[in-house]
């Protein structure tokens, strides 16, 4: 297992490798020139050339790869031409808001999917089915930002239950920062009022990023269920009097879980390159905005900063899933 | 009383072919210490039969039109599901065809067996005394189908065994409730020649030992004659000859049995008198009056196709479900 | 044990077997009424809305968000325009949107996809391993940073978010090819002496045309969708074009007073790429019975 862990990690070098060329190639292959708009419409040619230069812009590409590669193994993701900000000190704000939004959709999703699959294919083509696969299909054409606004329509502005948007009202005194993430910051802290503060602002935007996974694994569980009973051990553990619910809550649901696995790691990477459209609802400070405001000013170095670490972390997750993979089928763990 | 009696089991199964008529009128009974052989061609209901007894078809879809299965004088039929629980794995064992696919291949050996060894004491599945009981059963019983080094072997995967081990593991899991009656159906099938007489024997030896009525649902003719004490010839959902091996294997009197038996070469086949059977199975969507093997029968007659023939009685429950069975010595 | 199949079904059990597959695809029959419906708005929109000169920016001041009424269907918005008119002109870009986005990414990811099965070798490892990259980056971010950089325009727009949409086609299609490269007629055709391109545009290519007309289908929708996320981040169209997208998130800062302007854009999103996916779902349940779920 462990051997496998650090043959995996090795083969993760040239992917990382290719992630920063192709990226970098992408960047510069577009047209627009980033210094010249921070420079902004009265610049002189001399004041934009100096600017260049500060930015290393003038530079051969290959030069300027070498050292944006070399840069990034020491932590140093390159500088905003516009803020002058280290694009990595910005991620290290941006990215766990992101991420906590992006972990507890999964979470959603998986909390309520599972058990909607399960039961949806333990009622197949009765009326509880028919419910769910409507709602997923539904759900799943749901344009998540639609959804925000909907949730903000009644929840927010309507009935005034929850926050309109934000992670935390600016006059509280959020938790120590730890993880960046306030729902664990203010656990660890001890902050219960804290706590229920982040989750109530963090609740709507969630649910409306779930849907869509929800959706999916629920169908995913339902499909794989109803694969599984059909198979023979599932006939031979009922001829051997186990139970119905031991039969599905223990035998079946390992065995159908295992093939949703998958589809819930494709769904990290998407959810992280999805959160844009939440965050701008929510005005949710993660990367998404962050990117976003690069993107319009074409900033390319925070541009390329949350590409990288999203493909990164994507690839990182996938890591995660084929290991747990491999701790749910012993087969593939005895390889 | 005997320990199982099916009457007159009729099955239907529908589609949107239509009605698929599976069981015609099934009779059989099984004593305790009897090895009955169920033998017939694919497709004629012997595994839906064995499935019935311990109530495992859907139904619906499927409907039972008439008849009863009585297991110790209970009927079947008519049992809750948790009633036929309290029989699965306690009272009536089973086995199946390919070990490969009849064990859960993502949980150890001892999960499995030690869930249903707990299910066959009726036992608290989150007592640890009763789960370090169930455990050291299993191990014994595993012992006892010849698997060494049972204690470890229980925390191994299915993947790690052989088809012929994880045939025996199967077998330890149908027997440790002790039950009265066990369901093998085509237990050899899938398994290396070298291996299946192997677990025939083991499986013999074991319900010997213990007194356990055995129905074993093959194709082979071979396993039948030289394990079963009784044998019960099935044709288009319907038993058409039944007795002891000796009668039906050595006094063949239904045309069928006649040509199944004809089909197997022994030493003494000549050369060029194998024959085999003409014809297939009938169509299960067609309606059918009279006998359904008439249509490749050599011996039949206008009157054969008119109503369904009833069992015979020849003496000492050799049953014949043919109106000629008397033409026919 | 399953019940054998009858061996002479007749016209009777056909038309039973018909019926059967025809309830079962309720679902498909909706979907294709209403990606049938949007057709059909897309085409006649500009001559059958109430006030055609709202698609082109025409205003009404004086009548600035009136709720809906029989007049205004879905009410007006902000500079009195009609919205039941611009979401219904909506439909017009969305589709053709939706539809080039998938066409690009389509003939794209075949070519390389095509190249990479036929081809072999280094040419396939190569061509993979940046197909493999390209899906591991942010699609939704890696468009709208190249719909900024080429420019506002709904042309712009397209092509930007084919560019991240490409890579799934090019892995279908690299497998389809080397299953078909395989086959017994494409071996024929070799030993006959047919050239490499011959072989790949007239045998093989022809034979992968349906499971990639099948993820067309059932892209087109998620297509629209993404469409529509980069009109509502401002990214890529502009108003006046009546996108559905940028409709709802100029309708954002209008609510909760004057609902109608965001909510029935939304429900027109909502409305597409539901009809698509059903539509997208049966056609694949229809060509490719195995995959069905």
């Amino acid at each position: 297992m462990i051997r496998f862990i650090i043959r995996r990690l090795v083969l993760l070098v040239p992917v990382f490798v290719g992630l920063t060329l192709l990226v970098f190639t992408i960047s510069h292959v577009l047209p627009g020139d980033p210094v010249k708009l921070a420079a902004g419409p009265q610049a002189t040619a001399e004041e934009i050339a100096s600017l260049s230069r500060e930015f290393g812009m003038d530079r051969p590409l290959p030069q300027q790869y070498w050292h944006y590669a070399t840069g990034l193994l020491q932590g140093d993701w390159g500088q905003s031409v516009l803020t002058r900000r280290p694009v990595a000190a910005d991620l290290k704000i941006y990215l766990p808001a992101t991420l906590e939004l992006v972990f507890a959709a999964i979470f959603l999703a998986i909390l309520i999917g599972i058990p909607a699959g399960l039961i949806s294919a333990m009622t197949a083509n009765r009326w509880p089915d028919y419910l769910t696969r409507i709602l997923s299909l539904a759900s799943i054409a749901m344009p998540r930002f639609f959804l925000a606004l909907v949730l903000q329509l009644i929840f927010a502005m309507s009935l005034a239950w929850l926050p309109l948007n934000g992670r935390f009202p600016i006059i509280d005194l959020p938790p120590p920062t730890i993880t960046g993430m306030l729902t664990i910051d203010s656990l660890l802290a001890g902050d219960w009022l804290a706590f229920t503060t982040s989750c109530e602002h963090l609740l709507m935007p969630a649910l409306a990023m779930s849907l869509s996974p929800l959706a999916t694994i629920t169908r995913m569980m339902r499909a794989s269920t109803l694969d599984v009973l059909q198979q023979d051990y599932v006939l031979a553990e009922r001829a051997l009097g186990l139970s119905q619910s031991l039969i599905i809550l223990k035998y079946v649901l390992r065995n159908a879980f295992s093939s949703t696995l998958t589809v819930i790691g494709l769904y990290i990477g998407w959810l992280l390159s999805g959160s844009v459209l939440v965050e701008t609802v929510f005005d949710w400070p993660g990367i998404g905005l962050y990117a976003t405001k690069a993107i319009v000013t074409q900033d390319f170095m925070p541009v390329m900063g949350v590409t990288l670490s999203i493909g990164f972390i994507f690839v990182l997750v996938n890591l995660v899933i084929d290991l747990l993979y491999g701790v749910i089928n012993p087969k593939v763990r005895y390889q | 009383m005997a320990l199982l009696s099916i009457e007159n089991l009729h099955l239907t199964i529908p589609s949107f072919e239509g009605e698929a008529q599976i069981l015609n009128g099934v009779d059989l009974t099984l004593e305790r210490g009897e090895i009955c052989g169920l033998v017939g061609e694919t497709g004629c209901g012997k595994s839906l039969t064995g499935l019935s007894i311990s109530k495992l078809v859907a139904s619906p879809p499927a409907r039972y039109r008439q008849g009863s299965i009585r297991f110790d004088g209970q009927d079947i039929l008519g049992l809750s599901e948790s009633a036929m629980r309290a029989l699965r794995g306690r009272r009536i064992g089973m086995i199946f065809q390919d070990p490969t696919t009849n064990l859960n291949p993502l949980f150890r050996i001892g999960d499995q067996m030690i869930d249903v060894a707990l299910h066959s004491t009726g036992a608290n599945r989150w007592s640890t005394s009763a789960r370090r009981e169930a455990r050291a059963r299993s191990i014994a019983m595993l012992e006892r189908v010849g698997i060494q080094d049972a204690h470890n072997r229980l925390d191994d995967y299915p993947h790690q065994f052989s088809g012929g081990m994880r045939q025996r593991v199967l077998i330890a899991m149908a027997l440790i409730g002790r039950p009265d009656l066990l369901i093998a159906d085509e237990p050899t099938t899938a398994l290396d020649v070298s291996v299946q007489a192997q677990i025939l024997q083991l499986l013999f030896d074991i319900v010997r030992e213990d007194n356990i009525a055995v129905l074993l649902i093959t194709h082979n003719l071979g396993v039948v004659a030289r394990l079963c004490t009784h044998v019960a010839v099935m044709y288009a959902g319907r038993i058409i000859e039944r007795g002891t091996m000796a009668d039906v294997f050595n006094r063949p009197r239904h045309p069928y049995t006649k040509a199944l038996l004809n089909a197997v070469p022994t030493q003494k086949t000549r050369k060029g008198t194998l024959q085999g059977l003409g014809g297939s199975v009938p169509d299960p969507y067609l309606p059918h009056a009279g006998c359904r093997f008439a249509p490749r029968c050599a011996w039949a007659e206008a009157r054969c196709s008119e109503a369904v023939p009833p069992e015979t009685d020849l003496g000492h429950g050799h049953g014949v479900a043919c109106i000629k069975a008397g033409d026919l010595a | 044990m399953s019940p054998q199949q009858s061996a002479h079904p007749s016209r009777w059990q056909n038309w039973q077997r018909s019926l059967y597959r025809f309830r079962q695809s309720g679902l498909s029959i909706a979907g294709l009424c209403i990606v049938l419906v949007l057709l059909v708005i897309a085409v006649a929109g500009t001559w059958i809305v109430p006030f055609p000169d709202h698609i082109t920016g025409g205003i009404n001041t004086a009548a600035r968000f009136k709720p809906p009424s029989s007049l205004n269907w879905f009410g007006t918005n902000e500079l009195g325009q009609d919205v039941f008119t611009l979401v219904m002109a909506g439909a017009r870009v969305s589709l053709i949107a939706g539809f080039g986005v998938v066409m690009i990414a389509a003939l794209l990811g075949g070519l390389i996809g095509a190249l990479a099965g036929y081809a072999g070798g280094w040419i396939d490892d190569v061509l993979m391993r940046l197909t493999d990259l390209m899906l591991t980056l942010p699609s939704l971010i890696l468009a709208m940073a190249i719909a900024a950089a080429l420019g506002a325009g709904l042309d712009n727009m397209v092509f930007a978010i084919s560019m991240s949409w490409w890579p799934g086609f090019a892995r279908l299609v690299r497998g389809e090819v080397i299953a078909k490269k395989e086959d017994l007629f494409v071996q024929a055709a070799r030993a006959l002496g047919a050239s490499n391109s011959r072989i790949l545009f007239r045998h093989v290519l022809p034979n992968v045309m349906s499971p990639i007309i099948i993820k067309m289908s059932l892209d087109m929708g998620f297509a629209i969708l993404a469409v529509a996320a980069l009109g509502f981040i401002g990214i890529g169209v502009k108003p006046p074009t009546p996108e559905w997208g940028s409709l709802l998130s100029l309708a954002r800062g209008y609510l909760p007073d004057y609902w109608w302007t965001a909510i029935f854009p939304g429900l027109a999103i909502f409305f597409a790429v539901l009809g698509f996916n059903l539509l997208g779902d049966g056609l694949r349940d229809l060509f490719d019975p195995k995959a069905r779920r």
